[in-house]
């Protein structure tokens, strides 16, 4: 992975390694030149352990989330472009059917052309340094059995593979690239061993490895495929590494291999190939260096043909780069919530250490310290924490990638195998930018702690400002908000490109000055704060459409989570802590409640008043985390009722998909067929067909200023699934009253489309592919719109164009792409002359033996190489391996967490240092070491509990804000609670916190009154 | 032997056994300070009887806190016995001992140990909340001690709020709010100026003599140990006089023995 957020990664680490250096280098300086300095703040470090261990394991986090963030990131790129050189081996190019010069094989694999090309290119390349290899590939996806001892060839029973790829290769070219090797790294002579044993006798075939395992196939077993429902008999004559070239490209789809001509002869496709491989110099990997260049001399020698050019390599590769930038922004945005409360975490500790060491700082100052030398002597102290914290940081987050790593393996390993690759550079990044935050964080604080009165800290009194000095600093802030919020609200709606970012920071900090300005006209604190609080929260939490009609339309990407969640914690925090007094006084009224725990109660309450700023940091630390938490998981929930739904299925529970190369027909002919091969269809209530006419269909819409074609798949419905389909639309073109009058031109016109609800163009689609077309032009939320052309190319390059009347509901979660009549994407008049594959829709009279009746048809039909799926189990699948995934990324963003935890036991353990006499005076008072604990601990939960509370509270409803906006469910969709996740966050994040002040409470219960009080 | 109140006269020498509320004898407590071992009490014998006013004295390091700590079961001791109320302190547990001070014992330190965070009445109440008493019951006589100690308008306010006086006379009106049989006191004049330690001294003697409360007191001034019954005094860990306090005037005039 080369880049993060566009900027080159090299360029991060020279930055990073030279901002590291200079932190470094000031330390070394301390060290150096003030070293009595530097061993009063070091000295702190191995004196109190356990509070060393804690500052250690909060300040590592920030480094831990980034090295995981930017490992993950790696271990995609390096898995994805694993797999790409797997699959591809030392195929650079595809020479493929194609109306463009760009081709695209998805488009073409049913597509034919004439194997001479290959040798006018071989010919073309010969003694160049560019090319090594030119290979003629015909390609057939075919069902396979591997026949079980007894039966035959017209009755095959045994290990079956509905659909596998059976390619023809030219056995010359073989070591052009890489030749074609068997398990044990031998080389397989393809011609030799495929050759029938006898004259007449039955041809050999050679196995990927992966399909021998899948059907526990052997050397010297029989396998049977069939091609235009014709069985083929085969020997196994051998197994090979998995590759291109023995047959597997796809992890999904198994592979087998043969002689070009052998297949060109069996399916009478003489002289025709599907594609011509292109080798170029270089081994599997730097060969792609070479793409650009190869391209361009291709392109001449192919042109006017109907062939273009596939830098499938080249492409996939770019496609995992881009790929990991993402998972790797994704993964560091949300993040970004740990890494700020991380932030937080710094400060809160250093004031606590300042505060701990009050007197002893006051004294150095009395004696001729200077201010920066306070400085100098915490920062002696941070740099020691930072160092070591970045050091566990960097190591714990390679443990953090390897966990990932392995649970997307064990989620979507079958067909995305991934392993964890973490390297050197991405370490250093993480190390460096831990340890660059974490020193910034303790030089700020250094420096507010430096500022203390000398008098005031050596007595030990409470340290008043001056109140001219107050106001005057007071009003510098208010002037530096109030312009930085205003500088930004300004940017963010000047620009062409309005920009959400920008405008709802300066909003979010205008309030602030705003406020300071207020206090120093004299305004008191809680009423000007509290109205702060509730501004920020009115201001995040306004619906989505209130929002565009007072703002307008923002641009805004999903960087907009986290600026939502730094200030509705911080206003939620501000409002609670400007009137905790409110809230503990309706504790305090539970007294009797509490009985024997009362005295504990009061003292436990008391204190987090006494203490706002303590109160108000750790509060928000646990709101923050538990607000990115509740948020995902609750938008995540909705999602899943949302896509399965009853109208998830758009009405049918059966889905059979079958392939062109043994084809069945129309929806009659497959209903035929089951039946005639023992399927039970007085259990169909109804079928239907839809045809795909192109996977990777190119579609624009004319007169938009973007003429470049995009990527959607285009499908053509029979009359039955035109007829029998639950089609519901969220918007309709204008003259369709409703959603029967579209069904009804579906059924009666040739120039009608319908599309899934994905094509809807969406503002700042975080990951969005840019090739995948988008439906330009309609407006999200809108119910009604002027119908919308799309043009298609055909393969021949004409342009055919059908006019989008209605987009499919968010809720029909099984059907995506474009929908047209079955005659305008196929046959004589269609857009495509054959359908790549065609899809048998099924419905049942019991949806719950849907399962049992795909397994059936799918039994039935295996010559066909149909595969066939319940439709709601594939959508609870894919929903499931989502909501895994999305628990991985939750897992990830609750290490955040572990912070806050930390800080709890940090300030526990302070707090029984500070409160050491009163303890002292408690249990002479008559408090038991139980009572004393418990005081402890019902403190921790009181603070701990409000911060999951309000953070519970906060994503809750912005979830709900987001969730029944237009962009997603809109405003009457049913919004979810999903209450054991919320509960499950509540309990863990409260026992853990309760965990970590259990020592700090039993080392309180165990003081010793006389000790504690002693002050002589 | 007793005055015209009927309490005992402070010219009388050490109480018998029989009035006795506290009772040490040959208490030893030695401190290890990792490096020295300091033995803070050498063999104390010490007895207070019910409704006594008794000042320790000594100079600093004499062990006088410590012994005030060991009585009060807020220390344990190394050998020697100590009997509150007859109870033989050495067979209570930590939990019977908390209890104890919970409802039989006040405590004043020079230090207040108000805690902070609570207003005057909250702090009052604590040790009734502590002894199981109900909120509003023990919030009616937080209010009433604070009264006693004429601070009812200074209910709500917190110790930051309050002169030292005012802190003082919280703490007085805390130890004093459980009804206790005995109130310890450590040094409840060193904060404070002449003016105020005289007042909280008269509010002492006054709580003495009207409730009968019994109070150990350890002081460094002279003043204060004039104003108690009697007067122990110590030396490098051990007891080495006891005196009656000089009556007041007032005493004689009014026909005390003196």
């Amino acid at each position: 992975m080369d880049e993060i957020f566009t900027v080159p990664i090299d360029t991060i680490m020279a930055v990073l390694l030279v901002l590291l250096g200079v932190c470094l280098l000031s330390v070394v300086w301390v060290a150096w030149r003030r070293p009595v300095i530097f061993k009063l703040g070091v000295r702190n470090i191995p004196r109190r352990r356990a509070q060393t261990t804690l500052i250690v394991v909060g300040l590592m986090l920030s480094t831990m989330i980034i090295a995981a963030a930017l490992g993950t990131g790696e271990t995609i790129n390096h898995s994805s472009t694993a797999a790409t050189y797997d699959s591809l081996g030392h195929v650079d190019e595809l020479v493929v059917v194609s109306a463009d010069a760009e081709g695209s094989v998805q488009s073409a694999i049913n597509e034919r052309f004439d194997e001479a090309t290959a040798g006018r290119l071989r010919q073309a390349f010969d003694g160049d340094p560019l090319v090594d290899g030119v290979m003629p590939v015909l390609l057939e996806t075919v069902p396979a059995i591997v026949l079980e001892a007894g039966s035959t060839i017209d009755q095959p029973k045994g290990q079956q593979e509905p659909v596998a790829f059976l390619i023809g290769v030219d056995p010359g070219q073989l070591e052009n690239f890489g030749g074609l090797r068997n398990v044990e790294g031998g080389t397989i002579d393809l011609v030799a061993a495929t050759a029938p044993l006898e004259a007449g006798g039955t041809e050999g075939v050679v196995l990927s490895e992966s399909m021998a395992e899948d059907l526990e196939a052997t050397v010297g077993e029989t396998l049977i495929t069939f091609y235009a429902n014709e069985p083929r008999e085969y020997r196994i004559v051998a197994i090979a590494e998995d590759g291109p070239l023995s047959g597997r490209f796809d992890p999904t789809i198994p592979g087998m291999v043969v002689p070009l001509t052998s297949l060109q002869a069996a399916t009478g496709q003489q002289g025709l190939v599907t594609l011509l491989g292109i080798s170029n110099q270089g081994g599997v990997e730097d060969g792609m260096d070479l793409t650009d260049q190869v391209v361009a001399k291709l392109q001449p020698l192919i042109a006017g043909q109907g062939l273009g050019i596939d830098a499938i390599k080249a492409d996939a590769i770019e496609e995992s780069e881009l790929f990991a930038q993402i998972f790797t922004a994704f993964f560091l945005i949300l993040g970004l919530f740990s890494i700020a409360v991380g932030i937080l975490l710094i400060v809160l500790i250093f004031t606590m250490l300042a505060a701990e060491r009050r007197s002893e700082m006051g004294m150095e100052r009395a004696i001729g310290a200077h201010r920066r030398q306070l400085i100098q002597q915490f920062v002696a102290e941070g740099s020691g924490y930072a160092l070591l914290a970045g050091l566990v940081g960097a190591a714990l987050g390679v443990v953090a990638t390897v966990v990932i790593a392995v649970s997307i393996d064990a989620l979507f390993g079958d067909f995305f195998p991934v392993e964890a690759a973490v390297t050197p550079r991405s370490l250093i990044v993480a190390y460096c930018l831990g340890v660059v935050i974490t020193f910034i964080a303790v030089v700020a604080s250094s420096w507010k702690v430096s500022r203390l009165n000398v008098v005031a800290a050596v007595r030990d009194i409470p340290d008043v400002p001056p109140p001219a000095r107050r106001r005057l600093r007071t009003l510098i802030w208010a002037i530096v908000l109030l312009l930085l919020g205003g500088l930004l609200t300004w940017s963010g709606q000047a620009t062409d490109t309005a920009q959400a970012f920008q405008f709802y920071a300066g909003m979010s900090l205008l309030p602030f000055g705003v406020a300071m300005l207020s206090r120093y006209l004299g305004a008191p604190t809680r009423p000007v704060f509290s109205l702060v609080g509730i501004y920020l929260l009115v201001l995040w939490l306004l619906p989505d459409d209130v929002s565009r009609d007072l703002f307008g339309d923002l641009g805004g990407d999903f960087e907009m989570f986290f600026l939502s969640g730094i200030f509705m914690v911080a206003g939620a925090s501000i409002l609670i802590v400007n009137n905790l007094d409110v809230l503990l006084a309706g504790v305090s009224r539970l007294g009797g409640v509490f009985r024997g725990s009362l005295p504990a109660v009061r003292t436990a309450i008391a204190y987090p008043g006494a203490a706002k700023g303590r109160t108000g940091m750790t509060i928000a630390m646990f709101s923050l985390i538990v607000f990115s938490l509740v948020t995902f998981a609750t938008i995540n929930q909705n999602f899943v009722e949302l896509f399965l739904g009853d109208e998830a299925n758009a009405g049918w529970d059966v889905r059979a998909d079958a392939l062109q190369a043994n084809p069945i027909g129309d929806a009659a002919a497959f209903r035929t067929a089951v039946e005639s091969r023992g399927v039970d269809t007085a259990q169909f209530e109804a079928t239907g067909m839809v045809v795909t006419g192109d996977e990777d269909g190119r579609l624009r819409i004319p007169g938009t200023g973007d003429q470049e074609w995009k990527d959607y798949v285009v499908k053509g419905m029979d009359a039955g699934f035109i007829a029998e389909s639950a089609l519901a639309f969220q918007a309709r073109a204008e003259g369709f009253a409703d959603d029967a009058a579209i069904i009804e031109a579906l059924r009666t016109r040739d120039d009608v489309a319908i599309v899934d609800a994905f094509a809807i163009p969406v503002e700042g689609d975080f990951g969005a592919d840019e090739d995948a077309f988008t439906l330009t032009g309609y407006e999200d939320g809108e119910d009604v719109f002027a119908p919308i052309p799309v043009e298609i190319e055909r393969p021949d390059g004409q342009v055919a164009t059908l006019t989008v009347i209605g987009i499919l509901d968010d809720e029909i979660g099984s059907l995506f792409g474009l929908f047209a009549p079955e005659r305008a994407v196929v046959g004589p008049s269609g857009v495509y002359a054959e359908p790549a594959s065609s899809s048998y829709f099924v419905r049942v009279a019991d949806p719950d033996r849907a399962d049992a009746i795909a397994k059936d048809v799918e039994a039935a039909l295996l010559n066909n190489g149909v595969q066939a799926v319940s439709i709601l189990d594939e959508l609870e699948e894919q929903q499931q391996q989502s909501t895994a995934f999305l628990y991985i990324i939750q897992g990830f963003m609750a290490l955040g967490l572990l912070v806050g935890i930390a800080a709890v036991g940090v300030i526990a353990f302070r707090n029984v240092v500070e409160r050491r006499q009163q303890i002292g005076m408690l249990r002479a008072l008559g408090f038991q070491r139980s009572l004393i604990a418990r005081s402890f601990l019902i403190e921790t939960t009181f603070i701990v509990g409000v911060g999951v509370l309000t953070g519970t509270v906060l994503g809750l409803a912005l979830a709900r804000n987001l969730f029944t906006s237009d962009d997603f469910g809109g405003p009457d969709a049913t919004f979810i609670v999903p209450w054991t996740i919320v509960v499950a966050i509540l309990l863990t994040t409260i026992v853990a916190a309760l965990l970590m002040t259990w020592i700090p409470a039993r080392q309180a219960a165990r003081i010793m009154p006389a000790e504690a009080l002693r002050y002589e | 032997m007793f005055s015209r109140n009927g309490k005992r006269s402070r010219s009388d020498g050490p109480p018998s056994n029989s009035d006795h509320i506290i009772r040490a004898d040959a208490v030893v407590k030695t401190y290890d300070t990792g490096t020295d071992q300091v033995r803070a009490l050498r063999g104390v014998d010490f007895a207070v009887a019910r409704g006594e006013m008794v000042a320790v004295m000594g100079p600093s390091g004499c062990g006088k806190t410590t012994l005030l700590n060991c009585l009060s079961g807020l220390d344990g001791v190394d050998s020697g016995k100590i009997w509150l109320e007859g109870d033989d302190l050495a067979k209570m547990s930590d939990r019977k001992r908390t209890d104890y001070r919970a409802r039989r014992m006040g405590f004043i330190f020079q230090v207040y140990n108000l805690l902070p965070v609570l207003s005057a009445v909250e702090n009052v109440e604590l040790p009734l909340l502590v002894s199981g008493v109900k909120p509003k019951e023990a919030r009616a006589k937080a209010t009433a001690a604070l009264g006693t100690v004429g601070l009812t308008e200074w209910a709500r306010h917190r110790p930051a709020e309050l002169s030292g006086g005012q802190r003082q006379r919280v703490t007085v009106a805390r130890s004093l709010v459980n009804d206790p049989a005995i109130v310890w006191a450590d040094e409840p004049t060193g904060a404070l100026d002449s003016k105020t330690a005289t007042e909280i001294m008269d509010l002492l003697r006054d709580l003495n003599e009207r409730a009968g409360m019994t109070l150990v007191i350890v002081t460094h001034d002279p003043g204060v140990g004039a104003r108690c019954d009697r007067v122990v005094r110590m030396n490098d860990g051990l007891v080495v006089d006891q005196e009656a306090a000089v009556a007041h005037e007032s005493e004689a005039a009014v026909g005390g023995v003196v």
